[in-house]
């Protein structure tokens, strides 16, 4: 089961051991780095994020704190506080720029440019959610999770996961239809 | 019921990710339609995300600097063992703890002030008579590597346990981290590079510093405040001067320390404009006597503890302290837990329930949004924190604003209702 194997691990990842700590980045840094990525939409804040995630992991092991068993929620729970402190720290940026990094040249631009706003402006509708909405409403849907595992990872029952989703997504609805997005799918 | 909605609309979309199309799925909700249809759209714009590539990282330096800081971090603890005036701090600490938690009451102060004497007077004896007198002297001006740093640094941790007055220990913090910084200048100069368990002490005192200044009144405080954002600068512009050119792993390290120190420059500035903020994020853990501080707001940072000896190589934001908590007497939080993200959770009860299972206590019933602890751990575990700076008490409603206001676009809000979720 992945919550022993995680014990076992933990145990030996708080006396700092390095290839536990090595076999733990390996498999859980690729995930937290796309979850973050898909929160905040650049990679360069999705990087630093992410270091800094597994850099309080490893001072939370340190110190005698953190997780004993259930890593993977502790590690998605700090990188969606790692988010939420980022975008609070910008709160008044309003507009997102146009990442010309991916009008790479190989699709029309116009549309391009088009397809990156209204994923901007998904993104940022999902940033006027409450934080469990948004927890549950990207887990769910672009982690791909199912309700038993964000509910474990939010530490609630899959009934209020379920009652966050619906929440979650006729608040989305409500803001992408207040800023008129156009979907390009 | 709006539970049943939330049930019909899992259903949906269950049938959704199964590749079912909307007119069959709507076809088998006839009576929420018109809802469940906008809901589902939604959902297909989220694909957006999906779909959006994500660009790919180098993975090998990200994660040799992980590793290079925790072979750091295991280095200090070694040496954390080997100081000699280390069990003295912790003899201090120990005995300041106990007489205090024996002793209620305004005599409290004073029994902690007679403990921290004791202990002050046992550490000026060995010093005045030690045979490390002439060694202290020599070891004032050693740098990293030398053999007699060692008793430089204990004999800091020493001045730091005779001092029993936290401002005091803040400026002590303040002028080891200036300490740091100029032993760093003179490694630089020598041709050499500033060492990670250098930079790693560099951010206590600085971090110690700036917990202790936000148990200051305001005026401290804000000398304490500039005091470290000088050193923060001095130490910026010691970097700035180290140019292209270095081998990869001193300049990894630099880089590490830049974002440290960038990060703390950002902290005291944000405390300079806003000290309230400031003394709820730093100021864990306050002694009695200190000035009040403002009550922790949902979305204000959380307290941020002293320590926290951290580096983070690529830069990334840190000290976000302890997480997004219950508070005490929030539901499911632990009422004596002081300080969100930093104490047990309430228990075994709130352990991950299932679909079926009876509304249980405050956190089912009346509060869907509410974390399961103080420090949203998993119950039964510890909770460090993936902290949030904003410091998210059981998840309030309308934090974000906008539409979702506490109030409840949804009807009752986020929090409306009992049981797992109905409104």
């Amino acid at each position: 089961m992945r919550m022993d194997k995680d014990a076992a691990r933990l145990q030996q990842a708080r006396a700092l051991d390095e290839e536990v700590l090595a076999a733990i980045y390996d498999e859980y840094h690729p995930l937290i780095y796309r979850y973050i990525y898909r929160r905040v939409g650049e990679s360069e804040t999705a990087r630093d994020l992410s270091a800094g995630v597994f850099h309080r992991f490893l001072q939370a092991l340190d110190d005698g704190r953190g997780p004993e068993r259930h890593l993977r929620a502790w590690l998605y729970r700090s990188a969606h506080n790692a988010v939420v402190d980022h975008y609070r720290r910008r709160q008044h940026r309003r507009h997102l720029p146009l990442r010309e990094d991916l009008l790479d040249g190989r699709e029309n631009p116009a549309r391009q440019a088009e397809q990156q706003i209204a994923v901007d402006q998904v993104r940022r509708a999902l940033r006027a959610l409450t934080p469990d909405q948004q927890q549950v409403i990207v887990l769910k849907f672009i982690e791909g999770l199912s309700n038993k595992e964000v509910a474990a990872i939010l530490e609630k029952t899959e009934g209020a996961v379920k009652s966050l989703q619906h929440r979650g997504l006729a608040a989305l609805q409500r803001q992408l239809e207040a800023g008129e997005v156009r979907v390009t799918v | 019921m709006k539970q049943d909605m939330a049930e019909t609309v899992d259903a949906a979309l269950a049938r959704q990710a199964a590749g079912e199309g909307l007119p069959q799925i709507l076809e088998a909700f006839p009576d929420e339609g018109g809802s469940l249809a906008a809901l589902l759209r939604v959902r297909e714009q989220l694909a957006l995300l999906v779909e959006e590539s994500v660009p790919e990282l180098d993975p090998a330096a990200d994660r040799a600097a992980f590793l290079k800081v925790a072979a750091a971090r295991r280095r200090q603890r070694s040496a954390r063992k080997a100081v000699s005036f280390g069990p003295l701090l912790r003899l201090k600490e120990w005995m300041v703890k106990e007489r205090a938690r024996l002793v209620t009451g305004h005599h409290a102060l004073k029994e902690r002030k007679m403990s921290a004497f004791l202990v002050k007077a046992a550490l000026a004896l060995i010093l005045a008579v030690g045979s490390i007198g002439g060694t202290v002297a020599v070891s004032a001006d050693s740098l990293p590597g030398s053999p007699v740093y060692p008793v430089k640094l204990a004999v800091e941790d020493a001045r730091l346990a005779l001092n029993a007055d936290p401002a005091g220990d803040a400026d002590l913090h303040l002028a080891y981290a200036q300490e740091r910084v100029q032993e760093m200048e003179r490694v630089m100069e020598g041709g050499g590079a500033p060492d990670q368990a250098s930079l790693n002490r560099l951010q206590l005192h600085l971090e110690e510093a700036l917990h202790l200044a936000a148990q200051q009144p305001d005026e401290k405080m804000k000398q304490l405040m500039v005091g470290a954002q000088h050193v923060i600068q001095t130490q910026e512009a010691l970097m700035a001067q180290r140019g292209e050119g270095e081998g990869a792993a001193v300049a990894l390290q630099l880089r590490a320390a830049q974002g440290m120190l960038h990060r703390v420059r950002q902290q005291i500035e944000e405390g300079l404009q806003d000290p309230n903020a400031f003394r709820s994020r730093y100021g864990a853990g306050r002694p009695e006597a200190a000035p009040p501080q403002p009550d922790v707001e949902p979305g204000a940072g959380p307290p941020i503890t002293h320590t926290q000896p951290i580096t983070s190589p690529q830069g990334a934001p840190d000290g976000y302290g302890p997480g997004p908590g219950s508070g005490p007497g929030e539901p499911g939080g632990n009422p004596d837990c002081v300080v969100p993200g930093e104490c047990e959770p309430a228990g075994e009860q709130y352990q991950h329930r299932h679909e079926g299972d009876p509304p249980g206590p405050p956190e089912d019933a009346g509060h869907e949004d509410a974390g399961a602890g103080p420090g949203s751990g998993p119950a039964g575990e510890q909770n460090d924190v993936p902290g949030s700076g904003d410091h998210h008490h059981g998840d309030v409603n309308g934090q974000n604003g906008g539409d979702n206001g506490a109030s409840g676009s949804n009807g009752g809000g986020d929090g409306g209702g009992g049981g797992n979720g109905g409104h």
